[in-house]
């Protein structure tokens, strides 16, 4: 028994049989139309939805499931309806992340629960297939996931609904951005303000590798007097750097200076962002390198490790491990380090990626410094460090990121900004 | 059809199926009571409703005090309905006069009208404050129905006529439709409705209501009366085939003709007469055509052309149809970059999905016609289960265990009656052998069964 409103209760079979066997024992056309009437809209209103969601698929499909932040790719929506009853209205609602963008959604939710809805409204003739093309704007890194998806039907005058849930899910990894390190590269001159960095690594004059012109920020003890005399200009002799190629990333999640301030945003993928650059410029430079962080990666409850290793492999494992990592920290860095950094080679490299300095990441730095690695220090916060950083060993720089990274994150929020509608729409006319 | 449109439709749709209500309603009252004089022509319901939506609107919009705004409607309102009623009887702007005529029997009249007038009144300012949702006009078209009802059975027992078939079907292919329309609205939003949809409303529509006629005319006439007028019908959509082309025909013997006796007379005159026979003959034949419908019996050879002339318009119409929907590439529904259609249908799939719905049905009727006693057992319970497992289109494989199968059902069927009638299953059938069924255990089975096939049946 339904409700009488919505035309699929009992009640009106039961009128609309008694109009029909009236009309039929009184001769009257009224009678029986409108009975027959009264009969197919409960038929339909009742039954249809049972029959709505048979031999229907819906499918997703990406173009491809990796990117870069400001891609745009191809997403196509598939429905079949494998059945000879058609679908008069078919409401799909998809789950879809915030940080890609495309037409025909609507955002729910507020904060870190905001995500998108996509709609698409729709109707399909028996045995029809409806393929929608998306261009999706990639504008955050993440490891994003689309759906699960809902789908409502129904009969064909509106008069009852039914849903269906799709539970699969499409995944697509957005690299986070990359942006040149020696821009970055800002010493902080304790505290006598901030100057152009000097070189990460420094040379071993033991390992002669060849010669180049002179510039004039070569040291004069490097030049080599016996090739100069023979080319007739300046050259400088080029050493392989004294540091062992090992290199560890160590990225701090924690942007506050107590818990229950929660995360900073902007701070977190800013340090994301100097990470990712760190890791591209150790690739580019032939390191070893590898990543720990204090953070959880996404659909994970585990901080963040990948292994030390090199070429662009290790680089795309690295950016996979940032794209996935979400703004909550697990743990505190120094006890990650702590782990993580027993098995470091000798003489390897810690560059050190943080929106905060910490009196105990300060003590962590020191630490890995004493054990004879070399520890390098990207700071990711607003303007300089706080007291804290002076307590910091005089051989541990400490580069100003953060000021650096904070000019472009405005062109960035202005990507973030740019209308789906009006930047996603059609390019070309189809002919079929 | 953009959102501004179809909304305004929507509102066009909702005052017309409460408007058409009240009509029926004071025509039915006006023919019980037999103050004929009392019911409101169509075209004054039309009126009333569409000047008391547009002037509730006006009203909300002006920018006064809400008192003033009440008093300045209330005004208006008692004004407007007074000029309504009287002129929907016909006796001018200012029907006071009649009231203090001393005729009873028309101030009972104009009470009558003057009540089913307000009612008007207020459905239209109603609809002009409130939003109209698909809500609104799904209760307007079943309150319609309601009375649609009561008077179509008042009509076959009155000697008069109180409503027509055509008027009904009217009200049916607009509320039909409107429905369809506010649910799009309500699912679509602010999305754009293609012809598509329309077409697919259109012809849904268009599809009920030729089957209802045509059911009842099969229970009025009978078969033999039936099927005359389908052969009658085939016959006249024929010969409407076919007049276009003789028609054509005919204009070009007389071109010819016309050339040929100018061209002819420029040479010194010839016999042209075959032409002219020829374009007389085609008329001829044009006009034997409809003969065919007289009486008598049919001229066989005429009949035949008549009937290929159909299923020839019939083929060329569904190739249209085919080719229409087959392959169909459009630009920006639902926001999309590119939209393709195209069909997937198969002669195989075609007669799996029709043996299947035959062997639901089948089995519907077998279930109907031996109502079985509830299940006792959880292997019971698991097999009606999987009844319905099957009904939503996941029957268990031979090959697949409970367990497998479940994992597929779970895509359609909530999964923890699921697993609780799967899991009870397995206890039961694979565990320790009982004699009868833990007495704890069946009763949440039943629940979860039960819980199944109300989460099976439609929503909202």
């Amino acid at each position: 028994m339904g409700y009488p409103a919505a035309m699929i209760s009992d009640l009106w079979v039961i009128a609309a049989a008694l109009l029909i066997l009236a009309g039929l024992l009184a001769s009257q056309l009224l009678l029986i139309v409108v009975g027959v009437l009264v009969l197919l809209i409960w038929i339909t209103g009742k039954h249809w939805p049972r029959y709505a969601f048979r031999r229907l698929t819906y499918s997703r499909k990406l173009e491809r499931h990796r990117a870069f932040i400001g891609d745009v790719i191809d997403y196509y929506i598939t429905v079949d309806n494998g059945k000879l009853l058609p679908m008069i209205w078919l409401d799909i609602s998809d789950a879809f992340p915030i940080g890609l963008q495309t037409g025909g959604t609507h955002q729910r939710g507020v904060g870190a629960e905001a995500e998108l809805d996509h709609r698409i409204t729709t109707s399909l003739l028996p045995y029809q297939r409806v393929t929608w093309r998306y261009r999706v704007r990639c504008r955050a890194r993440g490891n994003h996931r689309i759906g699960p998806a809902r789908l409502r039907s129904g009969d064909m005058f509106g008069i009852t609904a039914t849903e269906h849930q799709v539970t699969t899910v499409e995944y697509l990894l957005v690299y986070p951005r990359i942006v040149d390190l020696r821009e970055m590269m800002v010493l902080w001159e304790r505290p006598l303000g901030e100057s152009r960095g000097r070189r990460l690594i420094q040379d071993d004059p033991s390992r002669f590798v060849g010669l180049r012109d002179y510039r004039p920020s070569d040291p004069l003890k490097h030049i080599d007097w016996k090739a100069t005399a023979r080319h007739g200009k300046l050259e400088t002799r080029i050493f392989e750097p004294a540091a062992t190629r090992h290199m560890l990333i160590a990225l701090n999640a924690r942007t506050g200076d107590v818990a229950w301030q929660g995360s900073n945003r902007r701070l977190f993928e800013r340090a994301v962002t100097v990470a990712a650059s760190v890791a591209e410029f150790a690739e580019r430079e032939g390191f070893t390198f590898g990543l720990v962080s204090n953070a959880v990666a996404s659909y994970s409850s585990k901080w963040m490790s990948v292994p030390s290793g090199g070429g662009s492999l290790q680089l795309e494992a690295v950016l996979e491990s940032l794209a996935m990592a979400g703004p909550f920290w697990v743990a505190e860095l120094s006890a990650v380090l702590r782990a993580e950094t027993d098995a470091l080679a000798t003489g390897a490299t810690v560059v050190l990626v943080t929106a905060i300095l910490t009196r105990a990441v300060v003590q962590e730095a020191d630490e890995i410094k004493q054990r004879g690695h070399r520890v390098v220090i990207f700071y990711a916060g607003e303007g300089t460090p706080g007291p804290v950083a002076a307590e910091l060993p005089p051989e541990i720089p400490v580069f100003l990121a953060g000021s650096s990274i904070a000019g472009l994150e405005e062109t960035w929020r202005d990507d973030w900004l740019r209308d789906p509608d009006v930047e996603l729409a059609p390019e070309q006319v189809f002919h079929g | 059809m953009g959102s501004f449109a179809r909304g305004a439709l929507i509102i066009g749709i909702a005052l017309f199926l409460e408007g058409f209500t009240i009509y029926l309603g004071c025509r039915l009252a006006a023919n019980v009571i037999r103050l004929p004089d009392a019911a409101i022509p169509l075209g004054i319901v039309a009126l009333a409703m569409g000047w008391s939506f547009l002037l509730s609107w006006y009203v909300q919009t002006i920018r006064f005090s809400l008192n003033l705004r009440g008093v300045i409607g209330l005004a208006l309102s008692a004004v407007s309905v007074l000029a309504l009623a009287g002129v929907s009887m016909g006796v001018g702007w200012f029907p006071m006069g009649q009231v203090f005529s001393g005729d009873l029997r028309a101030v009972a009249a104009l009470g009558l009208t003057g009540i089913f007038m307000l009612l008007l009144w207020w459905r239209g300012t109603a609809i002009a404050r409130d939003d109209v949702t698909l809500d609104v006009v799904r209760n307007a078209f079943v309150r319609g129905v309601a009375v649609v009802i009561v008077v179509v059975v008042a009509d076959a027992l009155l000697p008069v006529a109180i409503v027509r078939l055509p008027v009904l079907l009217v009200f049916f292919a607009i509320g039909l439709a409107g429905l369809s329309m506010s649910r799009f609205a309500a699912e679509g939003g602010a999305g754009r409705m293609n012809r598509g949809w329309l077409a697919a409303i259109t012809l849904s529509v268009f599809g009920v209501l030729l089957l209802a006629v045509i059911l009842g005319a099969l229970g009025i006439g009978g078969l033999d009366d039936a099927a005359r007028a389908l052969v009658r019908g085939v016959a006249f959509l024929g010969l409407w085939t076919l007049r276009p082309v003789l028609l054509l025909l005919g204009l070009l013997a007389a071109g010819l003709v016309a050339i040929g006796n100018w061209v002819s007379g420029l040479f010194g005159g010839g016999d042209l007469s075959g032409l002219e026979l020829a374009r007389l003959q085609i008329e001829e034949f044009h006009e034997s055509l409809s003969d065919v419908e007289g009486e008598g019996p049919p001229n066989v050879i005429l009949t035949v052309i008549k009937w290929l002339a159909f299923l020839a318009a019939l083929s060329l119409a569904c190739w249209i149809l085919f080719r229409m929907f087959r392959r169909r590439r459009l630009v920006g529904g639902n926001y999309a970059e590119g939209e393709m259609r195209e069909s997937i249908f198969s002669w195989e799939g075609a007669g799996q999905d029709v043996s299947d719905t035959l062997a639901g049905w089948a089995n519907w009727a077998s279930n109907l016609r031996r109502r079985r006693p509830p299940p006792v057992t959880p292997r019971e319970v698991y097999h009606r289960m999987l009844e319905v497992a099957s009904a939503v289109g996941f029957p268990r494989r031979r090959w697949q265990t409970p367990q497998e199968h479940r994992r597929d059902v779970r895509e359609t069927l909530p999964d923890p009656p699921v697993g609780r009638i799967v899991t009870g299953f397995e206890r039961y059938y694979y565990g320790p052998r009982l004699e009868e069924a833990d007495p704890d255990t069946m009763p949440s089975l039943l629940e979860d069964l039960d819980r199944l096939g109300r989460d099976n049946a439609p929503v909202d």
